[in-house]
Order: structure tokens, then sequence, then C-alpha cells
């Protein structure tokens, strides 16, 4: 029975086989250190107003972390894209903090096993 | 899973790259080569008759997902298509589905069922329900025969109603009847062939309705017969014409009071298959009338398809090649060869007496001997390439023919052949090199009654007004 982990969904995880398939596991492990960088890129859109550059990248990285199992910003990023990525409920804010923590936990999860 | 790269091919059309990956790589576990593409326009060049299934994310960088599924299936209408996306808006699952999609994955995608909905897809190629008849192949025939037997097809399926198939040996009673079956509401139900390879009546009753052990019974323990096996789906009975006459009149019973039992048994149950049933070419015409049950027959020819012979129709070959090939090179992992000039004008020349069945076996051998991916005349089997050592040109006609045209020549080499043979159509049809049921329909076209055996040298005042 896996720990339950409110910001990855750890039976997704290990159902695309990320904790006993070493090729998954480094994707996944790809796509968490390179999380800031998209997280930098929807920042700079969202503060040079360019809304059809925004709107992509929300919606590609929710598509990304909702495969990768980083449910939580996927969740997160789905509700800022349901509400027209306005910026006055600080959702660019809760964005990168959970990023952030979500990049953590991940990077725990991967750290912890053999391979 | 090792790279094989002559596993069936995916595309992979997706610009997210870590998502990309990881549906490449359960591609790889599942045996298949993935071909990743970041933008649709790429991917659009490679869309070929060689690739197994297309996966398109419905959002991306240069061209909608939407746009790039519906160009894919304007060129390649048999490729199967599945959109993924992260949307999860009803509107778009119901367009892409409108616009051709199999299948449609929202993120995060569920990627075993993804695999077996692709599995599923390339295995149907090959498959029960995807032949050359249904009306899923997305193919045109060329021939009018075709087009038109392929809307009674389409009607043969929208009933539950007996029916009965007739064709020549090869021309794939089988396979029609498969899609009838898969074309119909009863898809999801079994779909079993019975051929009728006994003459044991007793034998034949316990295969078709099953055997409840009793002491009558040669089994012990009870056994399910093909009727009870096909419920709620369809049951073809094969070469009917072998049936003995006990177990028609049992048939007959059965139609009329949609009950049977099991042999030995007096429980009635009730039938919950359809039947269709398949005859050769000249069924019912070489019954001896006691032989045959009119009353059967009455009751399941209401809806009779006769599968026209593949030389009558020698202009659909070249997409049934097509047809084939694919079929041939998915189901082997082999990439896929084209066929040269001079080989389709002789696949198109030769009279193909076993039919589709012939003709896909020909294709197996070429493909199995072809070199450089290319199917040439001396590939195929020796009965049809020695159409090319005759000196003949095998190409399509075009030669001037004396100001007569081919509906005159045709009619006066058909009347010409039944006063030759006095009117003894299996001779005309022997002379003439066509089946049986093309003289009927040769006679038919041109004018020509049927019962004028008595007067033979009238023949030549009938006229096309006179048709039956």
């Amino acid at each position: 029975m896996l720990p339950k982990n409110s910001l990855i969904d750890l039976g997704r995880l290990e159902s695309i086989g990320a904790l006993n398939d070493p090729e998954v596991a480094a994707l996944v492990r790809c796509f968490t250190s390179t999380l800031s960088n998209k997280i930098g890129d929807i920042r700079a859109a969202h503060e040079s107003a360019d809304s059809s550059s925004l709107k992509f990248l929300v919606h590609r990285l929710k598509g990304t972390c909702l495969t990768c199992c980083l449910t939580k910003l996927g969740d997160c990023l789905a509700e800022w894209e349901k509400s027209g990525l306005g910026s006055e409920a600080g959702h660019m804010e809760k964005i990168e903090e959970i990023a952030h923590r979500s990049s953590l936990a991940m990077e725990s999860i991967l750290a912890d096993l053999d391979f | 899973m090792r790279f094989s790269p002559t596993a069936p091919r995916v595309l992979v059309i997706e610009d997210d790259e870590i998502v990309a990956s990881l549906i490449a790589h359960e591609c790889r576990k599942s045996g298949f080569q993935a071909l990743v593409f970041d933008q649709g326009r790429k991917a659009l060049l490679q869309a070929s008759k060689e690739v197994a299934a297309v996966l398109i994310d419905l959002t991306l960088p240069d061209l909608s997902g939407m746009d790039v599924l519906r160009e894919i299936k304007r060129q390649h209408p048999t490729i199967p298509c599945f959109i993924i996306t992260a949307s999860d808006t009803a509107s778009s699952a119901v367009e892409a589905l409108k616009s051709g999609a199999i299948d449609y994955f929202i993120k995060p995608i569920n990627m075993t069922r993804l695999m077996e909905s692709i599995k599923s897809a390339v295995a149907s190629f090959s498959g029960p329900g995807r032949s050359a008849f249904s009306s899923s192949s997305g193919y045109h025939w060329k021939s009018t025969l075709m087009t038109n037997f392929q809307r009674l097809v389409s009607k043969a399926s929208r009933t539950s109603s007996p029916a009965q198939i007739v064709g020549e040996s090869g021309t794939g009673k089988v396979e029609l009847a498969s899609s009838i079956h898969f074309g119909s509401s009863r898809r999801d139900g079994p779909f079993l062939v019975y051929n009728v390879s006994t003459d044991s009546a007793q034998q034949i009753e316990i295969d078709l309705f099953g055997s409840d052990g009793g002491v009558s019974a040669p089994m012990r323990s009870n056994v399910r017969g093909k009727m009870e096996a096909a419920a709620k789906g369809t049951l073809f009975i094969n070469e009917i014409e072998k049936l003995p006459a006990s177990v028609q009149w049992k048939l007959v019973e059965i139609l009329d009071t949609g009950t049977f039992s099991r042999f030995g048994c007096e429980v009635k149950r009730r039938l919950e298959a359809r039947l269709v049933f398949g005859a050769s070419e000249t069924f019912p015409e070489n019954q001896e009338s006691s032989v045959f049950n009119a009353e059967l027959l009455s009751r399941i020819s209401a809806i009779t398809l006769r599968i026209p012979a593949l030389r009558d129709r020698s202009e659909d070959i070249p997409m049934l090649c097509e047809h084939y090939i694919t079929q041939i090179c998915i189901a082997n992992c082999r990439r896929r060869p084209e066929i040269s000039a001079d080989a389709m004008n002789l696949l198109v020349a030769y009279r193909w007496p076993g039919n589709l069945v012939e003709l896909k076996s020909a294709l197996e051998r070429a493909i199995a001997v072809a070199e450089n991916d290319m199917i040439d005349a001396r590939d195929l089997p020796g009965a049809i390439a020695r159409l090319g050592q005759d000196g003949m040109d095998y190409s399509p006609v075009t030669q001037d023919i004396g100001g007569r045209t081919i509906n005159e020549l045709e009619r006066l080499s058909l009347i010409e052949a039944l006063e030759a043979c006095n009117d003894n159509r299996r001779k005309v049809a022997d002379r003439l090199g066509v089946s049986l049921r093309t003289v009927y329909n040769l006679m038919d076209r041109h004018g020509v009654s049927r019962d004028r055996r008595s007067s033979p040298s009238t023949l030549k005042n009938e006229g096309p007004q006179d048709v039956a």
C-alpha cells in the first residue's frame, strides 16, 4: 500500500510504470527537473500579457502534469485555465509554490527507487 | 522490448516531449514502432499507407489536431486515428469522433486502455469485421456491381431476419457474413461459423443444437450447440446444400417457431442468434428438387446476397490488392511493397477462378519473394506470371473495336454462345469462361429471355427492351 501524497498521485505513478521501469522514472525525473523553467515561461507570458502564449503553455503544462502524476499542480493549472487565466486571484503565485513543492516531493519519491 | 524496424508504425503527434516519450515508450513495449512529431505539418508528410495508427494531440503549435485528423482521414481513410487531449469538453470529443477518430483520450491518459485500443484497431485490419465488404472499410468500389452490392450488404445488416449468401468458391462468404454481423446491432455478440462438413445428420444436430447427454444422445455430458453459443450474435451456417433432409426440416421448424431443442431433449429453447446461410454459386439450380427443402429455401431466400465473382469486377482489383497488401504487411510486420504496372496489368487480366482467396494467396506469395519493396510480374504465381510470357499486351484495352461498342460485342458473343450450346447455360458459361450466374446476368442485361430454350433462332431478334 502506497502512502498518501496530496501533491503526487502515487497510484497513477505506479500504474504508468515509474516505480518499476527505469525509462519511465527517468522521463518523470526529466520533467520535474525542467518544471521550474516551464513555470518561468508561464510567468513571463503572464507578465507580458501574452494571452495566446499563456493559454498554450498553461494547457500544455496541465497535460504533462496530469500525465506525470503531479495531480495537485495539474488541477491548479486546470482551475486557472477555467477561470480565464486572470491575475486577480493570485493563481500565478499559488502555482509557483505548488510546483516547487511538487518537484521536491517527486524527487524524494524517485530517489528512494533502486534504479 | 527491443526496437524492431519492421514493427507496425504508430505516429505520435504530440508537442510535449515528455508525454510523447511516455506514449512512445508504451508503444514500443506493446510491439509498435513509434515515430514522434511535435508538429502537425511534419507528421502529415509521414502519414502513409505504411502507418498502422496515428495518435494526435488536439493542441499543436502549428495546426489544430482536428485539422490534422481530417487531413489524414481524407488522404488515408483506413488508418485508425486516436485523439489525445488535456481538454475534457464533450464538444471536441464529439467533433473528433465525427471526423473519423476511433477513440478520444483525456490526460492523464490510461496507457493500458490506449494500447489496447491501438492493438485492437491494428488487429482489425486482418480481424473480424474489417473486411473489404464492411461499410467501415472506407473503400469506394470502382465497379457498379460492387457499389450496388455494398448497398445490399448495408441493408442486410440492418435486420435480424435470416439471410442467404451465395457465391463461387473463394468469393469471401464468411468474410461477408462477418461484415454483416459486425455492421449490425448484434456486433457485440458472438459471430460463429459452422461449415457443414459431414453427412451425419446426428453429428450436425449435436453441433448446431447441442445435446442434453440423455439416453439417446451419444455424449454423456450436456453440450451447448452453436445456436446457443451464438446467442445475441450471428451464426453463419456455410455450405447448406450439404445439409441432410432431416436437419433441413428442423431448420424450417426453428425458423417458424423461433425455438429449438437440444439433441435428445424435448425442452424448447429460444433462438437468440441470427441465422445466415452460405451456399455455392449454383445453389439452388444444381439441387434436385427432392434433395433441398423448398420450404427452407423460401424462408432463407428473402434476403439473398450473391457475391459477384472477381473476374466480373476486375476494375476493383487494384483496390483489393491495396487492401490485402496492407493487411498482409501489418500482420507480418513487413515493409509495404509497391506493385509494378506490369504486375498490376496481369493481376487485372487474370480470371481468378479462386476469387478473393486466390488473390490474397497470390499477393502473400508475391510479398514474400518481392525484392526492393516492389512486386514485379515475376513475383506472381506461375499461372498469372505466364500470362505475361505469351507476347500479349495486357495493358488496359483502348484500341478501336470496329465501330462496335463493348456492349454490342458482349451481346453478340452471348447470343452466339447460346445458339452454339443449344441454350445450355452451363455450357455457355464454360464457352465464355464466366460463371453461370454471370450468364444469367448477361441474359438479363441484354434482354435475352430465360425461357427461350425452345426457339434459339429467335435470339437474334431480341433487344434490350425484353429485359426479364
